[in-house]
């Protein structure tokens, strides 16, 4: 399952956004319906702590994109079910620049 | 295949999810897209701004929202109400209310007359000992200027005379001075103490620990917090932001290169370091607080305004891994987090850093708070009174629950000796 994630300036002037590392970094986190966390793109990793100025155009976007094959953060496939889903810019916001959660459902 | 997004307003970025899945039975599948509340959140949200009324009804001479939420309007006297109602009406009806709810006092002057004088006056009364600000005071449509010493009034009142403003039209008042907080992000800090923020080209990072090198007055900050991380590329650096303060503080002068031949080093394409360290010599060496970690009020409590700060006693061993383990308490002081604390959870740990062919070796995990920007922190263990230095954090989980530190023994191996109190 292909997730993609697009952070975009709607504005008429350039914003530099704050995002962490050397290049803007987005996590994708999927919880269950009940809220509970089973998979995180970004899980165990390290990433570099510096924080990059980074201008965004008018009318601009940065996206990106992750292919999940449907496993939980414990190597498991996941069962079927309701999931949400969030894409989330590492930035110097403790809960980073977040996208609205999607909902996605597994069947059998 | 099919695709759904959803969308989130935002002042100028928004951010947005889409999915896209194959549609079968034995597959997963994405439902239908349930658009949430967007754009149209901007118009009536907010009331019109001041300038807009003053174009669009005459008379007017300030809007502000009284103590109980009532909406208040000055107009001039013979003005009439109704240009008011029409222009607050969209943010009214989006606050379900009439134009009922809407206040309006008799003013003696326009908006505009005292916006003018405003301008005219803040020149003259910021120049006055003890003057603090110069105010168009929407709730008593008056300028008010605010000052600590009641003695100011006097040539307040000779200003205002000598511009040709009615006297009745400034309101003099006493109030508080206003402080400036300093805190990790905008202090000015001369000379420069460890924990505050850095910029380099493109980049926010945070000084680590001061230190001298052969006779050169230096910090200590992450080597990727250069131009290139390893290679030296004498990358500038300014402090706080080049915009306040444009006069270059230091220069990169040591940040050796990764390797592929480093003990350790795993075979392919990585490339190695025991450190994610580099130095920089101050321009001005009286720039150098030698010794000293900004501290902001207490750990783990989110503040960044600074207290006061740690005087550094001691440093931890010149081992390769550094020699304080498992269990033990440290802490940081960064530009994003300020002061964080917690226990090491893994020492010599060989990291790989994401999205890069990047290894640091032998490097120690911790568990507590850290944020984009709080690269080339210092990390120091508290000890009754000592504080001893540990190294330099690097990275962190993308939860920014975790951070992680080169010991202060992998930083000297690849620097050199450093004094640094």
């Amino acid at each position: 399952m292909l997730l993609v994630f697009t952070v975009a300036n709607a504005g008429k002037e350039t914003v530099t956004l704050h995002t962490m590392g050397r290049t803007p970094t987005a996590d994708f986190r999927i919880a269950d319906s009940q809220g509970k966390m089973v998979w995180t793109r970004l899980r165990g990793q390290t990433m570099l702590g510096a924080l990059r100025l980074f201008p965004l155009a008018a009318g601009k976007s940065l996206t990106f994109r992750h292919s999940w094959d449907q496993r939980t953060d414990s190597g498991s496939q996941a069962k079927p079910g309701d999931y949400i889903v969030r894409g989330v810019l590492l930035t110097d916001e403790k809960d980073g620049l977040a996208s609205p959660p999607a909902r996605l459902r597994l069947e059998r | 295949m099919r695709r759904v997004s959803l969308f989130r307003a935002g002042l100028a970025v928004f951010a947005a999810l889409g999915l896209a899945a194959c549609q079968d039975n034995s597959g997963p599948s994405a439902p239908a897209a349930r658009p949430t509340a967007s754009a149209q959140l901007a118009q009536g949200a907010e009331p019109p701004s001041a300038t807009e009324l003053d174009r669009t009804v005459p008379g007017f001479g300030g809007y502000f929202l009284s103590q109980d939420g009532t909406p208040t309007v000055y107009l001039v006297g013979g003005a009439g109400r109704a240009p008011v109602d029409r222009a607050l009406s969209a943010y009214l009806t989006r606050r379900g209310l009439t134009s009922d709810a809407v206040r309006v006092l008799e003013g003696r002057y326009t908006w505009r007359q005292l916006q003018r004088w405003q301008t005219d006056m803040t020149d003259p009364a910021l120049s006055v000992p003890g003057a603090v600000f110069v105010d168009n005071d929407e709730t008593t449509n008056r300028v008010k200027i605010g000052v600590t010493d009641r003695g100011a009034a006097w040539w307040l009142r000779a200003a205002t005379t000598r511009l040709g403003i009615p006297t009745d039209a400034v309101v003099v008042e006493n109030v508080d001075p206003i402080v400036q907080m300093a805190t990790l992000q905008n202090v000015v800090d001369r000379p420069v103490r460890a924990g505050v923020q850095i910029n380099f080209p493109g980049f926010l990072c945070s000084v680590g620990f001061n230190a001298t090198s052969g006779g050169q007055q230096s910090f200590v900050t992450a080597s990727h917090c250069t131009n290139v991380q390893g290679g030296v590329e004498s990358t500038p650096y300014w402090q706080p932001l080049q915009s306040v303060d444009p006069t270059q503080i230091a220069t990169e002068v040591a940040d050796p290169q990764y390797s592929r031949t480093l003990p350790g080093c795993p075979h392919g394409n990585k490339r190695c370091r025991f450190s994610d360290a580099s130095r920089a010599a101050y321009a001005n060496g009286a720039n150098q607080a030698l010794g000293l970690i900004a501290a902001t009020s207490g750990p783990n409590n989110g503040s960044l305004t600074i207290t006061g700060s740690f005087t550094i006693s001691a440093d931890d061993c010149s081992t390769i891994g550094g020699c304080l383990p498992v269990g033990t308490t440290v802490n940081k002081v960064g530009r994003t987090t300020g002061w964080t604390q917690g226990l090491i959870t893994n020492t010599c740990v060989n990291t790989a850093v994401s999205g890069s062919r990047i290894v640091q070796l032998c490097q120690t995990f911790v568990s507590a708070g850290v944020g984009g920007g709080d690269s080339g922190s210092d990390v120091f263990q508290v000890t009754g009174g000592t504080v001893k230095l540990a190294g330099i954090l690097w990275g962190g989980n993308g939860a920014g629950t975790q951070f992680v530190f080169s010991p202060f023994g992998n930083v000297t191996s690849e620097l050199g000796p450093l004094t640094t109190h």
